[in-house]
């Protein structure tokens, strides 16, 4: 019995021993558990695709340009200078700048690779089209002119020179996919496997890739030879994939996680009692996109016509959607969400606008039905039903059916929701078989609101909006073509209002992303993003 | 047994090659296209298709395809950018294997104790309350039950980690989670096949000459009770070993499961393809041995 007593209490204090040298051991390292819906897939910033691939890409790589928590700093850049028309910008690059090995020198020679990598005809990288941006950068993806044409020039080891077709401004190159840099001759030998895996990446960021374990964890630990490694607080950060939602909520109860998507307005309760903290950013606008040209001729008659497609918009009621369907979606008053940048602050407060009202009008709705009717010579009975497409989840169909609701009661028009899987929908959506689309358009790139208002020029159409409008086509190139900021900002503004006014979708909300985090944590910053570079923890 | 065996290879090999062939004809009556992309130019999406050489006419992919498969090339993911299918089960299968077979031991050894349970208490308590956890094993979905043994084992005891893979104790809940189905259909074969033999001669001799019951069990009962359960382990062995898309997904383990629903929703043709094959492959083999062994547990088999 003493024996077994014995074993018993040696086994005991082996158990408790483990943790006690555990934590030690984390004393000495700052570490963060974060958790990810999705896997980052790849971590070539030709073929970023998936988050959190999107968010980890600036703090495994540097830019020209840094955004630091709403500061535009040089990154890869000591010094610029821009041209007058703002289309020719000349960068100085930082000396002595190396990659994570600590090595290999970061030269303007590998700036210009990495974007002629990007854009090279024969790869079809995913985000080849950020090239286009680039004088002749289109002509040269369609082999139509010579890489020598396209609008960079090396000028020496240290110093790069880029033209663009449309003047550019500081937050265009903070983008890691054309201003980062790539060291061919570690690059080239690993082909399309580049960014794969940890061993396949070499990068000059905060921080590196040390492990990678696909669809489960990746751990990023601190670049000691960043160039703003004293800036770095965290030693590591450790992504939990598929950590969200209910198993995001437990890991966080068993104190096995630190940072959890934001989930449902329960679990975000269950974490506020707990003590956590909670923040939200608009990630996406959540919008019933409109054919223009219609499922059918006789559909596309109507949804052709700006006073019925002003209809439907007054007809829905955005804040009961957002009371019921979609919760996590802020209802819309307007196309600009709220965290988009103007020129000294938010663009919504530069440019104050009111399109439509967040609540349905029915009488108004009903009116600009009217309206449209007369126009077009038709009645009431001449409507066809509405094809509503969405993806096959029961939060699409719910809110479909919301919107099927409203229609039906506030115009008396029907509509047959159509369900369908992922690429089945795109399918549909490309070749403009459908009338409405409910779906999300991501934020979370710079200058997201002029990646929207582009997808409506008569350049970008396909089957998928049917929509050309020249006064539309002149008042998008005009913003794009305007030399200083706050003028392109004013012309958004143009254009914005030329959008709502003519219905050219039919916006829901901005949705809502975000994240509850335990008590201790600062630094994280997000615009469009979140942006995890400068965490830091000080125990509360 | 040559013979015996060179067959069923033969029967095995066929099967693999029109599987593999309806497999490829069949991924592509698959509505949808994985390179349509609103953001993304046609250009860019064109130069993607090639890529993965599906701009070729359809008969040039199904050579290609079969010749590749013949080298054990099963080429690039379209999602998983610059991964190849082989790698990807390369990494992911051993995972689910590891956690498959724990399962199954587990799920063998209590399945067939319980089975046994139940045959020699036919009709008392301990049959029916083994048999009512058996109902409930196999209607009790995972979804239902993991979250549950997550919660008060993980959050609210905290004896055991919430989710991961790594540590021993990290497999225990998703073994349990797993491998309660087959507990529930191993202990109704096992209490039919054992009582199916009950009243056999041979077992009443072996009584009659006054062995002592574990005995008559043990060394009489339990070995020819298997003869049954022995061609299902094949198929329990692949489906187990292949993961599990519920299980790996609510404890964050880096398996296979997820792939095969994963690569369907996002229309990745080379994993679908290589997927499909692989577990038909094993499969095939699992069946193949299985039929061997049983061929050599029961020679009756072989003659037939």
């Amino acid at each position: 019995m003493r024996r077994f007593t014995a074993l018993t209490m040696a086994a005991a204090l082996m158990i408790t021993a483990v943790p006690v040298v555990v934590m030690a051991d984390e004393a000495e390292v700052k570490s963060v558990r974060i958790g990810a819906p999705y896997d980052p897939v790849t971590m070539d910033y030709a073929e970023l695709n998936a988050d959190p691939a999107t968010w980890m890409d600036i703090m495994v790589g540097e830019t020209l340009i840094r955004n630091k928590q709403g500061t535009y700093i040089g990154g890869l850049a000591e010094s610029w200078e821009k041209s007058e028309d703002g289309m020719t910008w000349t960068f100085k690059l930082k000396e002595g700048l190396t990659y994570s090995d600590g090595e290999t020198p970061v030269t303007a020679e590998d700036l210009e690779y990495a974007a002629k990598r990007l854009m090279d005809p024969n790869a079809g990288h995913y985000q080849a089209e950020a090239g286009y941006s680039l004088l002749n950068g289109e002509q040269y993806y369609a082999g139509e002119c010579e890489w020598e044409e396209v609008g960079i020039n090396v000028i020496d080891d240290l110093t790069i020179e880029y033209t663009f077709k449309n003047p550019a401004y500081e937050s265009d190159f903070t983008s890691t996919t054309l201003f980062s840099a790539l060291e061919e001759a570690f690059v080239e030998p690993l082909g399309t496997e580049y960014g794969s895996a940890p061993e396949k990446i070499l990068t000059d960021g905060p921080f590196t890739v040390a492990e990678w374990y696909s669809d489960s964890s990746v751990k990023l630990v601190k670049n000691e030879n960043y160039w703003d490694a004293e800036s770095i607080m965290m030693d590591e950060i450790n992504i939990i994939i598929g950590a969200t939602g209910d198993t995001g909520l437990d890991m966080m109860l068993a104190d096995e996680l630190d940072f959890v998507p934001s989930g449902s307005d329960t679990q975000n309760q269950i974490l506020a009692d707990e003590g956590c903290v909670n923040f939200t950013f608009t990630t996406s606008y959540q919008c019933m996109n409109l054919n223009h040209k219609g499922k059918t001729e006789e559909s596309g008659l109507f949804l052709g016509n700006t006073n019925f497609r002003k209809a439907l918009t007054y007809a829905i009621d955005r804040e009961a959607l957002s009371a019921s369907v979609i919760t996590s979606v802020a209802p819309a008053n307007r196309l600009t969400a709220p965290t988009e940048a103007g020129v000294n602050g938010f663009f919504n407060d530069e440019y104050p606008y009111e399109a439509w009202p967040t609540k349905a009008d029915p009488e108004k709705a009903q009116e600009y039905l009217n309206l449209a009717l007369e126009e077009l010579g038709k009645t009431k009975e001449d409507i066809p039903v509405i094809d509503l497409l969405c993806y096959e989840s029961q939060g699409a169909i719910d809110t479909l059916a919301a919107i099927q609701d409203m229609l039906k009661t506030n115009l008396g028009i029907e509509s047959q929701i159509n369900p369908q899987t992922i690429q089945v929908m795109i399918s549909s959506a490309m070749s403009g078989d459908y009338d409405l689309w409910y779906g999300g358009n991501s934020m979370g790139v710079p200058d997201a609101l002029g990646g929207f208002l582009s997808g409506y020029t008569t350049a970008m159409q396909t089957a998928l909006r049917g929509y050309s409008n020249e006064e539309y086509d002149a008042l998008y190139d005009a913003a794009v073509a305007s030399p200083t900021l706050e003028e392109r900002k004013a012309n958004y503004f143009e254009v914005e209002k030329f959008f709502c006014d003519n219905v050219l979708i039919i916006l829901l909300g901005w949705s809502e992303g975000g994240y509850n985090h335990k008590p201790g944590y600062s630094g994280y910053w997000y615009d469009v993003d979140i942006d995890f570079t400068y965490l830091d923890y000080a125990a509360e | 047994m040559l013979k015996y065996i060179s067959k069923k290879v033969l029967i095995a090999l066929a099967t693999v090659f029109v599987l593999a062939t309806a497999t490829f004809f069949l991924v592509k009556l698959i509505p949808g296209d994985p390179f349509l992309n609103d953001k993304i130019p046609v250009a860019v999406q064109d130069k993607q298709r090639a890529f993965y050489g599906l701009d070729k006419p359809l008969p040039q992919q199904y050579l290609t395809y079969m010749g590749n498969l013949l080298k054990g090339e099963l080429g690039y993911s379209i999602k998983k950018t610059g991964r190849t299918v082989v790698d990807i089960i390369a990494e992911a299968f051993p995972v689910s294997a590891k956690l498959g077979l724990t399962s199954l031991v587990f799920a063998e050894l209590i399945g067939l104790t319980f089975g046994i349970l139940c045959a020699q208490f036919r009709g008392k308590f301990p049959d029916y309350f083994l048999m009512v956890l058996a109902v409930l094993g196999i209607a009790l979905p995972s979804m239902v039950l993991g979250p549950i043994l997550r919660l008060i084992l993980g959050v609210k005891l905290r004896i055991l980690p919430v989710t991961g893979w790594g540590d021993w104790d990290q497999m225990i809940m998703p073994a349990i989670v797993l491998g309660l189905g087959t507990i529930a259909g191993n202990t109704r074969s096992m209490r039919a096949s054992m009582l199916a033999i009950t009243t056999q001669d041979y077992i009443k001799t072996a009584r009659a000459k006054g062995l002592p019951p574990i005995k008559v069990i043990l060394k009489h009962q339990f070995k020819n009770s298997l003869v049954p359960i022995i061609p299902n382990l094949g198929v329990q062995i692949a489906s187990v070993m292949m993961g599990s898309f519920v299980v790996e997904s609510m404890f964050l383990i880096p398996g296979l499961g997820r792939y095969f629903v994963d690569s369907i929703t996002n229309l990745d043709y080379p994993l679908i393809m290589g997927l499909t094959v692989f577990y038909g492959v094993f499969l095939v083999t699992m069946n193949l041995l299985v039929d061997v062994l049983y061929g050599l547990i029961d020679p009756r088999i072989r003659v037939k």
